[in-house]
Formats: structure tokens, sequence, C-alpha cells
């Protein structure tokens, strides 16, 4: 179950390359860069830290690129023969122009916005035919336009002998639209009156004359020739998008992989002139990875063991067959493995389907599982699509061993008899002795699969080196023979009524494994201290610890096994609630059986599978995972620079 | 009046109550920071989103705001009285007969107050062409005097007359002029319940009243008793002579004790008062018309849902909907004079 085996690659060259070999290593995506360690201080070496001189031009570029609407993507830019500064000269030429194009358009835009707003309220003027100025520039009266609530407008019979008149000019439901009137003296005497009966006043502005009819024309006008302004502008930005789009794209990719390459400055150290950089890369790729600095004879590659340095601890790339690949999402969300540990992907993945497979076994409801799966891979690139196609593939062979289509049992009879296996196939899962046989057979699934566990648990720690592990600890050899034994003893009693619970027994299988569990903490050290010839700092064995632990260990036993009667317990579930569907069916007549059969099997499919494929999960975490699994695994994040949209290989 | 009317008011009541503001959305409302914050979640996450479809959320004014909701309001009732009976005396005209009586305080208060002329700001304008008096002429009262003979000829004249200033007693006493024409519009209320309504329609509308009527006396009482510390005498010329469960005898008896706490235990023995006497009693700063509102806004809730009888319904739903008003200008006056937020709560009534 392999992951990656990787290589620890230290690169030396010369200062000047420095930005140049970033430049690759970012672009061909192989090594994954580390922390400089084994070059200190005191020796002359520092790390770089400078500000990153691309920022700028960067975020010109970007502004640019928004302003004329073009989708950022990568374009192979080795064709662009600009120096930087060629470059920085070019950005602030096209962008002196765009800017200025663009904020004539957000002025003229907000200009026509406010001159339609001005037309609709001066089209509430229009039984006015008088010109505003006449009214609005006199010496000696002041008139204010707006608009008054209709119950305010009742109130102003009350203000019969006040000195200013209210003309009315428009009304809807709400509000009525008018011009006030009043000598200047009584301005602010008329002025409180109506802003206590909630006048909300609308200032006529500068460009409006003559009388509403005329006003109106002219604002019409006005919009005509701002939007015709504003059209003109668009399209000389849209010519510049033509013109500029392609040489745009070559700047953005080259800036943009400037920029992101300069970032990775950080992890190298500079010193005599010369540049150190640490990181791994895929041994496979490691050829591939030198011969990209085949040109650069400054540039020194020199590759070792991935364990070389101790300090450094090597990334994890899980590599899986593609049968299983999609299943590397269950095992990244719960944690990558050590390197060195097994990828358990591919063990997750057939566990997982024959699980699901189990429990929601039916031919019908398994083809509309996989297809579903394809069409969420075509559409949404998700892996959950694929991880239902091997769902639904074990789903239909599983609901061919049960004779189930889309709810309909018993069928597949003549194919099994012509495999002369007539007399056990298909399973009546509903059937009282078929139902209890499922739940013995799920608890031998659990079984089986904790030993398995177990087993992988000690290969692991063997592998590791971790002999302690490997023997005493409830994962490890010690709880293999007892929970084995205690298992085959049982099933041996049940099954062939076979007593094998004698006192050797006992000893060697239930207390001799019970006591080397209780002591695993100091028999585990004191192997570690011996191979490892050093006397380790002892901890204090804590017998009350200890105590309370082995009733955890026993209890996690019972538990685990008995989880796994989930498994005979939804594939009951599922049949019963399709009986339920098919009584509706039969209830529903003949005009209606067909829609419930439908809805009944969308809403089975949706609602179990859902279930189901979290009760595996929980099974593969939980009641697996936790015996042999450690996700204490580095991630394998090769330097890149991330374009918005697709990038195309550089070749 | 026919059963399919009487179907359809009980019908549409409960539907526009259905449509009142939850306790989410108050909780929303308290929150806000500016009067424009309230009318642009009113208009957009409300009821009152048609009646404020057309204002300009940035600059109304607290009371534009407020009036607008209170039409509103009225409009609903407006909508229902239309399947109700139209005679003369029915339940809705003795709405706006309230509503008329409450302007006539307001220009009492403001005349007492020496600003008569700001009587017109606050007039809602959708009463004026509702109520029996003119209330544009109102507004151009100046006096009591003024005030007597514009409603000369009118039932509030023959009470008012009572309370004209004299040498003797120069200012205008507002509390005495509340009270006597409340007793009158209780009075024509238990009238129009007692000529047009009967059996379970007339028992609901009674106990509906009293029960307001008894909570109006036990606020007056302690008020009076344990606040003010009033003599008996006084006390007794508060207490509308309208007893359903508060009888005069146990009002006699509270009035004449002696000590705050001889009133409190009285108080607290009787069903109608001692869960607002406990709550009283234990926050100093709760105010007793402020949980009797909520006992008046659990009954009427009650019998807008279970009862079958279109009055009471009817009258249910109208002072549901003018405390969701009352709560709606808390809140919107609490948010401009920048109450905190717990204290806006508090006087919700919900």
């Amino acid at each position: 179950m392999p992951i990656e085996t990787m290589s620890l690659v230290n690169i030396i060259g010369k200062l000047s390359d420095l930005d140049e070999t970033l430049i690759r290593i970012a672009n061909c995506e192989l090594f994954h860069p580390e922390n400089v360690t084994n070059k200190s201080k005191a020796e002359g070496f520092e790390h770089v830290n400078e500000q990153n001189p691309y920022v700028n031009l960067l975020q010109k570029t970007d502004d640019l690129l928004q302003k004329l609407n073009i989708p950022k993507k990568f374009n192979d830019y080795s064709y662009l023969k600009m120096s930087i500064e060629e470059i920085e000269a070019f950005i602030n030429d096209i962008f002196y122009k765009v800017n200025n194009d663009s904020k004539e358009v957000s002025r003229l835009e907000s200009v026509i916005n406010l001159r339609e707003k001005s037309l609709v309220e001066i089209k509430h003027m229009m039984k006015l035919n008088t010109k505003i100025d006449d009214i609005l520039t006199s010496n000696y009266i002041t008139a204010r336009f707006g608009r008054l609530p209709i119950d305010s407008y009742i109130k102003l019979s009350y203000f019969k002998e006040k000195i200013f008149f209210f003309l009315p000019l428009d009304e809807d439901k709400d509000y009525c639209w008018g011009i006030y009137v009043t000598p200047n003296k009584h301005l602010s005497e008329t002025d409180k009156y109506f802003n206590d009966m909630y006048f909300e006043e609308y200032c006529i502005p500068d460009y409006v004359h003559g009388t509403p009819q005329l006003a109106i024309e002219n604002i019409k006008h006005k919009i005509k020739r701002e939007k015709k302004s504003l059209q003109n502008i668009k399209s000389d930005l849209e010519n510049y998008k033509q013109k500029y789009t392609y040489k745009l794209l070559l700047i953005y990719s080259k800036i943009k992989m400037l920029h992101d390459s300069f970032a990775y400055r950080r992890y190298a150290v500079i010193g005599n002139k010369k540049f150190y950089l640490n990181g791994f890369v895929p041994k496979e790729n490691l050829n591939e990875f030198i011969e990209i600095f085949d040109d650069m004879s400054g540039v020194i590659i020199e590759s070792l063991s991935a364990d070389a340095n101790k300090e450094l601890t090597p990334p994890v790339k899980l590599k899986t067959c593609w049968l299983f690949r999609p299943f590397e999402m269950y095992v990244t969300t719960y944690g990558l493995p050590q390197y060195g540990d097994i990828n358990p992907s591919s063990y997750i993945g057939l566990i997982y389907s024959i699980l699901f497979g189990i429990m929601f076994g039916d031919v019908g409801q398994g083809i509309c599982i996989f297809i579903v799966g394809l069409l969420i891979w075509k559409f949404k690139k998700m892996m959950l699509g694929l991880i239902l196609t091997r769902c639904g593939v074990c789903s239909m062979i599983v609901g061919v061993m049960y004779g189930s289509f889309f709810g309909f049992e018993n069928q597949f009879k003549e194919f099994w008899q012509m495999l002369g296996l007539g007399s056990l196939f298909p399973i009546d899962v509903l059937n009282p002795s078929s139902s209890m046989n499922m739940l013995i057979f799920s608890l031998g699934i659990g079984i089986l699969l904790i030993l398995i566990s177990m087993l992988m648990n000690i290969f692991i720690n063997i592998k590791n080196k971790h002999i302690g592990n490997a023997i005493f600890s409830n994962n490890g050899l010690a709880g293999l023979v007892m929970y084995g034994g205690l298992a085959l003893a049982i099933v041996l009693l049940m099954a062939l009524d076979v007593n094998i619970f004698n006192p050797i027994f006992l000893i060697l299988v239930i207390i001799v494994p019970l006591i080397l569990i209780f002591f695993s903490e100091p028999l585990s050290n004191l192997i570690q201290n011996h191979i490892k010839q050093r006397n380790a700092k002892k901890e204090k064995f804590s017998p009350v610890n200890a105590i309370f632990e082995m009733v955890d260990i026993l209890l996690s036993y019972c538990t685990n096994t008995l989880s796994f009667l989930r498994v005979g317990g939804l594939v009951l579930s599922h049949a019963a609630l399709m009986l339920v569907v098919m009584k509706f069916a039969h209830m529903a007549g003949s005009f209606g059986s067909p829609f419930v059969i439908v809805i009944g099997n969308v809403f089975v499919m949706g609602f179990e599978g859902l279930i189901v494929s979290i009760q595996v999960l929980r099974l593969v975490y939980y009641e697996m995972f936790s015996r042999f699994y450690k996700s204490e695994g580095k991630p394998f994040k090769p330097a890149k620079v991330v374009f918005e949209s697709s990038k195309t290989k550089k070749k | 009046m026919s059963i399919a009317s009487n179907n359809a008011v009980i019908a549409k009541s409960r539907a526009l109550y259905g449509k009142r503001l939850t306790n989410e959305q108050y909780d929303d409302l308290v929150k806000c920071k500016s009067v424009p914050e309230i009318a642009t979640y009113l208009k957009t996450n409300t009821i009152y989103s048609k009646a404020l479809e057309n204002i300009n959320e940035v600059t109304i004014h607290r009371g534009q705001l407020e009036v607008l909701l209170q039409k509103e309001a009225f409009n609903n009732y407006a909508r229902l009285y239309h399947y109700l009976n139209k005679t003369e005396d029915n339940l809705f005209h003795l709405i706006i007969e309230e509503f008329e009586l409450q302007e006539i305080l307001r220009m009492i208060l403001l005349l007492k107050a020496d600003s008569p002329k700001d009587f017109i700001v606050s007039l809602p304008g959708f009463l004026i062409s509702r109520c029996h008096i003119d209330l544009l002429g109102l507004a151009k009262v100046r006096s009591y005097d003024e005030l007597l003979n514009f409603l000369r000829g009118t039932d509030y004249y023959e009470i008012l007359i009572k309370f004209k200033p004299t040498k003797e007693e120069p200012h205008i006493n507002y509390v005495g002029c509340e009270h006597y024409l409340y007793e009158r519009f209780f009075k024509r209320l238990f009238n129009l319940v007692r000529r047009h309504t009967k059996g379970t329609e007339r028992l609901e509308l009674r106990r509906v009243f009293g029960i307001r009527l008894d909570h109006l006396n036990i606020c007056s009482i302690y008020r009076s008793k344990v606040l003010f510390k009033d003599d008996p005498k006084k006390i007794k010329q508060r207490i509308f002579p309208f007893y359903k469960l508060l009888s005069k005898e146990k009002i006699d008896e509270i009035i004449s004790t002696t000590t705050d706490e001889q009133v409190i235990n009285l108080l607290k023995n009787l069903f109608v008062s001692k869960n607002i006497i406990n709550k009283v009693a234990k926050n100093e700063n709760f105010y007793i018309e402020s949980y009797a509102s909520r006992l008046n806004y659990r009954i009427c809730k009650n019998y807008l849902h279970i009862s079958k009888n279109v009055s009471t319904v009817f009258y249910a739903f109208y002072t549901l909907s003018q405390i969701e008003i009352s709560n709606l200008i808390y809140i919107i006056e609490g948010v401009r004079y920048k109450l905190p937020s717990g204290e806006i709560e508090d006087l919700l009534v919900r």
C-alpha cells in the first residue's frame, strides 16, 4: 500500500541564479520546499528577507484585467520579449488610459442616473404651465417644490388664514406633489408648518429651465447625448480589450510567475554569494527534476534519501491505483498517514464499497447510484461521484444475491439455478432465519475487519521499529491473540458446540495477554531502550491509570464488535422500507402504483443511501482507523503558481 | 347580520393577525440603530411593506412613520367594518369614538400646557373624515372656553362644563376630564353590548371589557395608594364604576387600608390582580400598566383564537393590533432617543 517515496533534494547555486531557479521550481510543481536547517547564522548564512518587488505591478495588471473584463488565465509567456522595465512602462500607459475612461464611465452613469430621477420628479409638475425659473428666482417670494403626505394635505385647510398657498400638481394614494409659495418674510414660519406636516422638498437641479414640459424635453435630450458618450467610451474600452487581451495575459502570466515564485525565497538561505534550498521531490520524478536545471551550470542538485536529515519530516503523497483513488478523499479527510506508514486508501475503498453494497443491495438502485455518480463526476468533477460509481457496482452485485430489483424481491432465480446455487440464492432478507443469519454475518464481518486492523497495526509498528507496541499493545500481538482467541472460542461453541474454554486456553489466550496489555507501557519502554541502547527517560507507571485503561480497552472490544450489527440492521431496514413502498403501491391500484414505486425508490435511494454512506464511513473511521492508523502525516505541497482559471503546462 | 359575513370577519381577522410581527422581527427591530433603518426593515420584511412602499426611508420623519403605521392599522379595521352590521351603534363606530375622545383629551392636555397650536401637528389625517366632530375645527381652539363652545350640543360638553376653570381653581383638571369622559365611553360600550348582543357574545364582550376595567382600577388604586399616598376620597373618584371580577366592596376595602403592605397583600389574594402584583413586587422598575397590558394581550389573543362571535373576535383583533402599533412606537421612540435595547424590550408587550 504505497506512499510516494521521496528524495531529499538540496539545491545550491549562484545568487544570481536564484530567481530563475525559483521560477523553474514553481513551473515544474515537483518540489516541496522546506526551511533550511543545517546552515546557521553563526556560519555566515542568513534567510532571504526582501520585499517582493512585483507587488505593485501585479496589482496594476490585475486591476487592468478587471477593468477590461478579461478573465485571468495562464498564457505561455516564453515568447514575450519584454524586460521588466518595458512591461512596467507598457502597463502604466494602458492603465492610465483605461483608468481615465473607467472614471468617465462611472461619472456619466451617475449623471444619467440623477437626470433620470429628476425626470421622474419633474413629471409630477406637468400641470404647471409657468416657467420654473420665474417661480424659483423671484425676489419677494420663495417657492418650494416637493411632496406632502395625503393625510397632511387634508390638514392644509386648517392654515386658510396663513400667508402661503399650496398648489397641488399631482397625486397618488400616498402623496400629493405640489408647490408652496410664501413671502420671504414668512418663510421660516411657513417652512416650519410644512416641516411639521412632513413635507419632503425636492431640490430642482440647476439644469432644469423653462416650463416643466420644456425641461423634460431638455433633460431627455441631455440623457440621450450622455448615453451616446457613454457608448463611445465603452466601445473604446472594448477596442482596448480586443487589441491587448493576448499581450496582457502574457504579461500577467509572467508577472504572476515572478511575483509568486519570489515568495518562495523565504525558504532559501544565502551566504558566500550562494543560495541554498532544501526540499523533497518524489523519487520517480527526480530525474525529470534534475534535467530542468541541466542548462544552468551554476546550480547544483544534490539528492539524498528522505530520512537523511532527521530535522526534516518527509511529506506524504498518496499513491493509489485508479480503482480506489477516489477513496483518498476519505483518508485525507481523516488525516494523512506518516511517511513510511501504509496508504490505507485501497483497503478502505474495498471495504467501503463492499459494506455499502451489502447494506444497499439492489440491482436497480445500484444502477441508479452508478449513473448518478457518473453524472456528478462528469459535470461537477467531484470525487464523490467516482465513489458512488464503485458503490453502485457493489450494490448491483449484492442485489443479484438478494434477488432484489427496485424493491421487487426474489428476482434472478433462474440465473442462480443455472449456476447450481438455486438453493442458496437469492437470499430473502426478511425471512426470520435469514434475518438472524444476516446479523450473525455482520458480527462476523466486524470481527474479521477488527482482526485485519490489528494485523495492520502490528505490521506498521514492526516496519517503524516500534516492537513494544507491535507486541504488547491492545491492538498488537497480545490484543490479537486475546480477541481472536475469544472470538474463535465463541464461534466454535455456538456453531459446532465445541467448548475450548479450558484452563490452558484461559491462561494462554486470556490471562497472559491481559497481563501483557496491562504492563504494555513499561514493557514497551524496556524494549525500546534495549533497541536504541540508551537509557531513555522512563515515565512512571501508574497502576490506577492502567486499570482504567484496561476497562476501556475491554469495553472497546465489545462495542466495536457490536457496532457492526448496524450492517445487518441497515440491510433489514432497507428491505423493510422497500416492503412498505410495495404495500403502498398495491394500495394505490394499477393506475397509481407506478408513481408510488418510482417515488418510493427515489426516496429510499436518497434517504437510505445517505444513511448507509455515513454509517459505513463511521465504521471505517471509528472501528478500523482507530486501531492502526495515525494521521500525523504532512501533505506534499509542491511550490507552484496558481492562476485564476485553467493553466496550460509549459512545455 | 348574515352568517357568511360573520365568518368572513372572523376569518379575515385571524388571517390579518397571522401576519403580525414575530418575536424574531421584534428582536431585529430593537437592534436597529436609527429610524431609517427601522423604516427600511418594516418596508422590506413585514406586513407594512405595502403601506410604506412609497416612502423615502432615508429621510422619513419619526412622526410620519408612526402615523403611517397607525393609518395602516386603522385601514384594517375599516376593511373588517365593511362586513359588520352597519347600524349607527357598532363596535367600529365606538372605536372611532375612542380615537375622537383621545384627540379631545390631547387638546385639553395641550391647553393645560399652554400650547394648543401643536395640536394640528400630531393630528392623524386619516381620522379627519371619520370622526363626528370637526377635528380641524378642534385644532383652532385656543382656550377652555373656546373648547366648550366648540363642543356645545354634544355629550362631551355636559361632562367638560363641570371642569371649567374658575377663580378658585384656575387650573384645568385633566385627570377629572379624562376619568369622566372615559366613564361615559365605557357606559356607551356596555350599553351597546346590552342592546345589540346576546348569549355567549354578550358574556364574552362583558368579560373582555370588564377585565380591562378591573385592570384600570387596580392600576389606579396601586399608583394612588402605594406611590402617591392619596386619600381614599380622591382615589374613589378615579374608580370606574364597572365591576367584573373586582367587586365594589372589595375596592372599598382596599382603598380604606392604611399601609402599603395591606394593599399589596389584599391585591395579591385576588385572582384578577395577584399575577400583576407579584410581578411588580419583584421588580421596582416594572410599570404596573405594562404588565396589565400583557394580561390584556393574552386574554384577547385567547379570544381571537377560540371565540365564534364576530364582535369578540373583531374587538380582540383591534386590541392586539393597537398593542402591536404601541410596540412599534416604543421601538421607534426608543431607537430615536438612544435607549438601550434592553430597556426597549422591557416596554414591549408580546
